[in-house]
């Protein structure tokens, strides 16, 4: 077993004042008395054996970032155990490790040395991580001159380098640009393929069951589910849906003046894997009236340069609004085959007075169009080749 | 890229991260001696400029009477001032030594007692470095020194070492719970150099009060080197046995705190 936790839990001190604090450090001095702690991961018992890859999933506050700092020894549990049988590298927030004022050269050997790692091999290997970091002549710059992405790819270079036997990451990758994110991909597809343990926080259900053969949902510091990655996140993104619905009921039923979008959302769309060309595009909304009268809808497409690609409203095309209540009313609108190029568009939204006179509200959702890039200009026109 | 699985691997396990150690030396000497102007100005001149002043305010405007010398004031100050220096700066830097390191505690599993001795160690070649240079310059300018008695030093600043760790220790536990210690301690440790003979003769120190001053650990730390170098009476009293048991027993105390509260350190930081 490489990673082994039993009944973990963490809880942080509450005291906060100086007088607590000191009273805290007289408590521990003596061993006496008990320091009043809030829980923020109660009873997690968790098995990593080697070549397993688990995905951690959660909303912020879930204890995701505790539960990994526990396992890589940052911090100390509260109760209960956790064991790591072999060498762990820790790929977590912006900079981890790094020490602004040294040079990146500098921080790669202090890196190491703090991993535990033979410097000398480190020094050895130094050409092949700058390399992989590919920051030129950056690396003999403070790291405090570095940009978020080129943190992470020094930071991602030693890693890879070091080779550990567990590697804990969250989504700090999506900081790097698009080739390094595929240079970093592929190299942890080959670190899981050749035999390595990959523990990963990610908000997208997309890695988590890209790369991992077990999850685990943490809510309010506990496991609410695990097992198999796609039903996991699938429960967990139910779970996420159901709660932002409550939310939006809980706001509409506050009242107002005037039109108001509620709700603009992309059905089914999912940030992490875009849509591709050709494609249906389903955007749904629903608008507050205040007087119960049904408002006119406008709805479009910007490209994210703010090229208007098209836009029209529903009173034009004789599109249907849905009573939702007494002050709410629903629309679905489907782009089929949606003909847009790559590339980064929004859907937009306007709500109207039921006259479709005034703009009370606007919203906007961006979304990515993938693919490969053949054509010029903003959609693909049907065309017959002689 | 090579194979993950390559025959050589690159984690060696050791029990005291001496890599890291050397590694937190360097870095805290370039950082704050060699870094900057100003910086290399500090290590070097600022003592030197501190002995000069103190030479010239104790010899020129309120002469310090020092009891059967054969010797000016400034060798006399100057053998006990390093010591102290080292002494006093190690204790400031290393209060502070898990506080500065926040960022990076939280991030990495890091050696803690690492992070403090390092500054110590940093601290001591700095000024041991400049105590050299100081006895030197005595030797050359004529001051009788008994360099024969040289090598006794070295005993007497392993001592001096394992006194600062102890209380650097304790310094350092505390000021993660009690944030305004450091500045408290710069405050203690004016005081404390004054209680201490370093600018002036324990012989001129009125009766009532030797037996406090005895106290004093770092009275001790003061008068030896003196007592070796410029009064080359080498005789062993009941004073350096208790200096032996005060160090050790400070380092004892201090890492038995700094193991206790160690656990805790992330949740206060």
């Amino acid at each position: 077993m490489l990673v082994e936790a039993r009944n973990l839990s963490k809880a942080y001190p509450l005291s906060s004042t100086p007088a607590q604090r000191a009273g805290a450090l007289w408590k521990i001095l003596t061993g006496q008395g008990h320091i009043q702690r809030k829980p923020v991961l109660q009873d997690i018992s968790l098995q990593v054996e080697p070549g397993q890859s688990v995905g951690i999933i959660g909303r912020n506050g879930a204890g995701k970032s505790t539960l990994l700092k526990l396992i890589t020894g940052v911090l100390n549990p509260s109760g209960g155990t956790v064991r790591c049988n072999g060498s762990v590298g820790a790929l977590l927030e912006l900079g981890a490790g790094f020490q602004p004022e040294l040079t990146g050269r500098q921080n790669i050997v202090m890196s190491a040395a703090l991993y535990g790692a033979d410097v000398d091999f480190i020094a050895e290997q130094q050409e092949q991580i700058i390399e992989f970091a590919g920051i030129g002549a950056y690396i003999d710059e403070p790291v405090r001159h570095y940009s978020s992405g080129m943190v992470v790819r020094l930071g991602f270079a030693i890693i890879s380098v070091l080779k550990p036997d567990l590697l804990v990451t969250d989504e700090v990758l999506a900081v790097g640009d698009i080739a390094f994110q595929r240079q970093c991909t592929r190299w942890m597809d080959r670190y899981v393929s050749d035999g390595g343990t990959l523990l990963l926080v990610s908000h997208s259900a997309y890695h988590i069951q890209k790369l991992c053969s077990h999850a685990l949902w943490l809510h309010e510091g506990t496991i609410r589910q695990e097992g198999d990655p796609a039903v996991v996140t699938q429960a967990y993104q139910a779970w996420v849906e159901a709660e932002r619905r409550a939310q939006i009921e809980a706001k509409s039923d506050t009242s107002g003046d005037h039109c108001r979008i509620v709700e603009h959302q992309l059905i089914g769309y999912q940030k992490s894997q875009g849509i591709e060309v050709g494609q249906d595009l389903v955007v749904t909304g629903s608008i507050y009236s205040p007087d119960g009268r049904e408002p006119v809808v406008a709805v479009g497409i910007v490209r994210a340069d703010g090229t208007p690609v098209y836009g029209t409203t529903n009173q034009a095309e004789g599109g249907q609004l849905h009573a939702l209540g007494k002050n709410r009313w629903r629309f679905t609108v489907k782009y089929p085959n949606l003909p847009l190029l790559p590339g980064t568009y929004e859907s937009t939204m306007l709500a109207m007075d039921p006259e479709g006179l005034q703009v009370w509200d606007s919203s906007a959702s961006s979304f990515v169009i993938r693919g490969q890039l053949r054509q010029l200009g903003l959609c693909r026109l049907r065309m017959e080749w002689d | 890229m090579t194979n993950p699985k390559a025959t050589k691997t690159p984690y060696r396990q050791r029990a005291i991260p001496v890599a890291l150690f050397v590694l937190l030396i360097r870095r805290e000497i370039t950082e704050r001696y060699l870094g900057s102007l100003a910086g290399a100005v500090w290590g070097l001149f600022h003592p030197v400029l501190l002995l000069a002043t103190y030479g010239f305010v104790f010899t020129h405007i309120i002469p310090a009477r020092i009891p059967d010398a054969s010797f000016g004031f400034v060798p006399y100050l100057a053998l006990a001032f390093w010591p102290w220096l080292a002494f006093a700066e190690s204790l400031q830097r290393g209060a502070t030594a898990i506080v500065d390191h926040a960022a990076l505690i939280d991030k990495v599993p890091v050696p803690m007692t690492t992070l403090v001795l390092a500054r110590v160690a940093a601290t001591f070649a700095v000024h041991g470095v400049g105590y050299c240079l100081v006895l030197f310059v005595l030797a050359l300018t004529g001051t009788q020194l008994d360099l024969l008695w040289l090598p006794a030093l070295l005993p007497y600043l392993i001592l001096l070492i394992v006194f600062t760790t102890g209380l650097c220790l304790t310094a350092a536990a505390m000021q993660v719970f009690i944030r305004d210690l450091a500045q408290v301690l710069a405050a203690l440790l004016t005081i404390w150099f004054f209680c201490t003979p370093i600018i002036y003769s324990p012989a001129l120190i009125p009766e009532q009060y030797h037996s406090l001053f005895a106290a004093n650990p770092m009275t001790w730390f003061a008068e030896f080197p003196r007592r070796v170098l410029l009064y080359d009476t080498m005789q062993w009293t009941s004073a350096d046995l208790i200096s032996v048991a005060i160090s050790v027993t400070a380092l004892v105390l201090g890492y038995g705190i700094f193991r206790r509260c160690r656990p805790f350190f992330e949740e206060f930081l």
